[in-house]
């Protein structure tokens, strides 16, 4: 059990630290610098929080697999060159969970640094600069210190990600190696070793909940420091286009841009784009065809319809659930007055601190079995807090005296909350409905961890497409799986942002699902 | 001349900024005008942190941007060479570091050991009146305070130019008459070459030698 436990932390550890490298390296280049993409790497920041693991980890086999599209390129080299290769195999490795998972979680990293360095104030830097420091000093003992708040709040929801994964470790884990989440899942699913189920439940909630407390100190802390922060905009230059850089410092500049660029498009992009052309190709006597053919099989196909409607409603359910939820608690917590206790601030993080698999299996236990609304409630329960971070950064945009009026207005609380706050937030209650909703459908792990007799979801229809080496038709899938929890933000994300106007509030919207209260500033004052 | 600084121009959308000024040895200069002017671009320009436009230099080859400092050219150098001072309008102190780190971060820069460079900052934090603020956090300190600390961090490298933005800017009006009468007796007794930037006459009038409307 130590080692598993161990091997659970080695693995978080180290996908977070390249999440962390080249998250905060591309996150210099989105806040400081202007080049092509840079919008698409800020937007790209939704996708740990919509793109389910599953889609990930298809796309790493379609692209780095053995049969996958970097194996093919290696192979046609290899034959032109007259030797033989069989296949890239790091995938099936700890190095491929690692990567997998590093890569996936970056652009979060990258958005909530972003966020920060872009307000951090250039006179800083500056000052520094005139007092006579080098770049490498200035990072390292200005703009790095003051970052590390934003860097600890994007790293910490990271590493829970990873210590929690499932779908990745499950698929790419070698023998003998395996996390706490899916020895647990093993354990109350396949071989009913209650005893070690609830031993290995123990372990993993004690670790996060630890983690989750250190989460939340860490965001407090940064919340101070937000004070005194430029809310101005900088003016961003071209790369190595600053006055000030040296020779050496704007050639180092353009090969890390370089380097980066080549990380994101080749463990980033190339498996989301492998994904997609995957889902187009059939193979035919040995040959690949491009095509709908593997839409039209799936649209011909009566199980998939139940998993589509299936998926479409306990999307539906739970997301309308996690936004009532989530709407009652911000306004009651706001018109208590409570907004700003630690205690009402930790409630909806604590979520964070418990699986998938644990949840599943406690709540399949008290119900006696896995059904559709155990599911509904099981989702509601985790996925609440992503559409309350929406709601409550949408109501820390209305002024305190906006409130106080509504309050003298209004008949009642309740008559305040109809028609002063629900009317208000109506907008960020869509976002976060199409954040719960994209979660939901893409949520693999309860509906496996449930085993609801003859009922499927999407998410578990591509899994078993994939178990059962159809990766292709699995990619295909993924795709309208995707499109389907994409649907909402591609109807009125633009709009979901009218209430919270300005560069703090959209940012804020994107990344607040998974940080904890940053407090408004005018109301605490 | 001891600073010379001739072809600035600077465009934004519908404005532009050409400017050239001549300073003495020991002096201070006020560039008064009001918001907006291009009064602190010209002041990121002669400090390097902001590039100056072609403009003139376009048109014709003297058009060129030149920034003398005590007969050196400087416009070519980076900020860190060029012996420039700034205090800025916000003070920019280094939140994350107590005053005296703040006031020997220069002193650390130009190579002197931390605890020589703490020691000569905290010696130095008592002209300014801030004997005893070592340990303090700038967070805790006044707006005065704080520009204070910005001012001994500035000059204890001893730069050869002081550049002034709007340091006053941010303090109350009967405070910040008393800081610009106080300035005026640090550069008289320091003797170091300066160029503030201002909007308010009052102030110009107590602190300069020179004033340039802009």
């Amino acid at each position: 059990m130590a080692r598993i436990f161990l091997y659970t932390l080695y693995t978080a550890l180290l996908s977070t630290l390249i999440a962390c490298v080249v998250g905060v390296g591309t996150a210099f280049f989105t806040a400081r610098r202007r080049f092509f993409g840079r919008r698409f790497l800020l937007a790209a920041g939704i996708v740990p929080l919509c793109v389910p693991p599953l889609v990930i980890a298809l796309g790493y086999v379609s692209f780095f697999g053995v049969n996958g599209i970097v194996s093919g390129w290696f192979k046609a080299i290899a034959n032109a060159a007259g030797g033989n290769f069989t296949g890239l195999t790091f995938l099936y490795t700890t190095l491929g969970v690692v990567v997998a998972q590093g890569f996936y979680n970056f652009p979060l990293v990258t958005r909530i640094v972003n966020d920060a360095w872009e307000r951090l104030p250039p006179q800083n830097e500056n000052a520094a600069r005139l007092l006579g420091a080098g770049e490498g000093r200035i990072f390292f003992t200005i703009t790095l210190p003051r970052l590390s708040g934003a860097i600890a709040a994007a790293c910490i929801p990271v590493f829970l990600f990873c210590f929690f994964s499932f779908m990745i470790v499950l698929l790419f884990s070698p023998p003998g190696n395996s996390t706490l989440e899916v020895e647990l899942y093993h354990a109350v699913r396949t071989t009913l070793d209650i005893r070690s189920g609830v031993i290995l439940a123990l372990i993993e909630t004690a670790t996060a909940m630890g983690i989750v407390f250190a989460y939340s100190y860490v965001i407090r802390k940064n919340q101070i420091g937000v004070e005194g922060l430029s809310f101005t905009r900088n003016v961003r230059s071209r790369i190595a286009g600053q006055p000030f850089e040296s020779g050496a410092a704007r050639a180092i500049e353009i090969a890390g841009f370089v380097l980066l660029a080549v990380l994101a498009l080749l463990f980033f992009a190339g498996p989301g784009a492998a994904v997609l052309i995957s889902s187009f190709t059939i193979k035919q006597n040995n040959a690949e065809v491009f095509g709908f053919g593997l839409f039209r099989g799936l649209f011909g196909s009566a199980t998939f319809w139940k998993a589509f409607i299936n998926s479409l409603l306990i999307g539906l359910c739970t997301s309308a659930l996690c936004c009532f939820i989530s709407f009652v608690y911000s306004v009651v917590i706001r018109m208590k007055g409570k907004q700003q206790k630690v205690l009402f601030q930790m409630i909806p993080v604590l979520p964070m601190a418990v699986s998938s698999v644990v949840t599943g299996w406690i709540l399949s236990l008290v119900f006696g079995g896995g059904n559709v609304v155990v599911l509904v409630l099981c989702q509601t329960l985790l996925f609440w807090p992503i559409g309350y971070k929406q709601i409550q950064n949408g109501m820390n945009q209305l002024t305190s005296d906006t409130q106080n009026a509504a309050f003298i207005l209004s008949r009642g609380r309740l008559d305040c909350a109809m028609r002063f706050y629900l009317p208000s937030c109506r907008k960020v209650i869509f976002t976060a409905f199409c954040y719960c909703f994209a979660v939901s459908i893409g949520d693999a792990t309860l509906p496996l961890v449930l085993a609801i007799p003859d009922f499927s979801t999407l998410a578990l229809y591509t899994y078993r497409l994939a178990g059962a080496f159809r990766f292709n038709q699995a990619c295909a899938c993924a795709v309208v799986m995707i499109l389907l929890a994409g649907v909402g933000f591609l109807c009125g994300p633009s709009r979901a942002s009218g209430t919270t106007k300005g560069r703090m509030g959209s940012q804020r919207q994107h990344l607040g699902s998974l940080s904890l209260s940053k407090g408004n500033k005018k109301e605490s004052k | 001349m001891f600073f010379t600084v001739q072809n600035i121009h600077k465009t934004w959308e519908t404005k532009t900024v050409e400017f050239s000024l001549d300073c003495e040895k020991g002096t201070m200069t006020c560039l008064l005008g009001p918001s907006g002017c291009g009064k602190s671009t010209v002041l990121n320009i002669i400090a390097g942190l902001e590039q100056n436009d072609p403009g003139a230099a376009l048109r014709e080859p003297q058009g060129q941007l030149m920034i003398e400092l005590d007969g050196q050219r400087i416009d070519n150098l980076p900020p860190a060479q060029r012996q420039i001072g700034m205090v800025f309008q916000s003070g920019a102190l280094f939140n994350h570091l107590s005053v005296v780190d703040n006031v020997a971060y220069g002193l650390i820069s130009k190579g002197i050991k931390k605890s020589q460079a703490r020691r000569q900052a905290s010696e130095y934090l008592t002209r300014f009146d801030l004997a005893g603020f070592d340990k303090r956090m700038p967070q805790t300190l006044s707006g005065g305070e704080k520009q204070r600390v910005a001012l001994a961090r500035t000059l204890i490298t001893q730069p050869k130019l002081v550049l002034l933005d709007e340091p006053f800017s941010a303090l109350d009006t009967d405070l910040r008459h008393r800081m610009a009468a106080q300035l005026r007796k640090w550069q008289q007794e320091l003797g170091f070459t300066a160029i503030m930037v201002t909007h308010d006459e009052e102030e110009a009038k107590t602190v300069a030698d020179k004033i340039v409307r802009m």
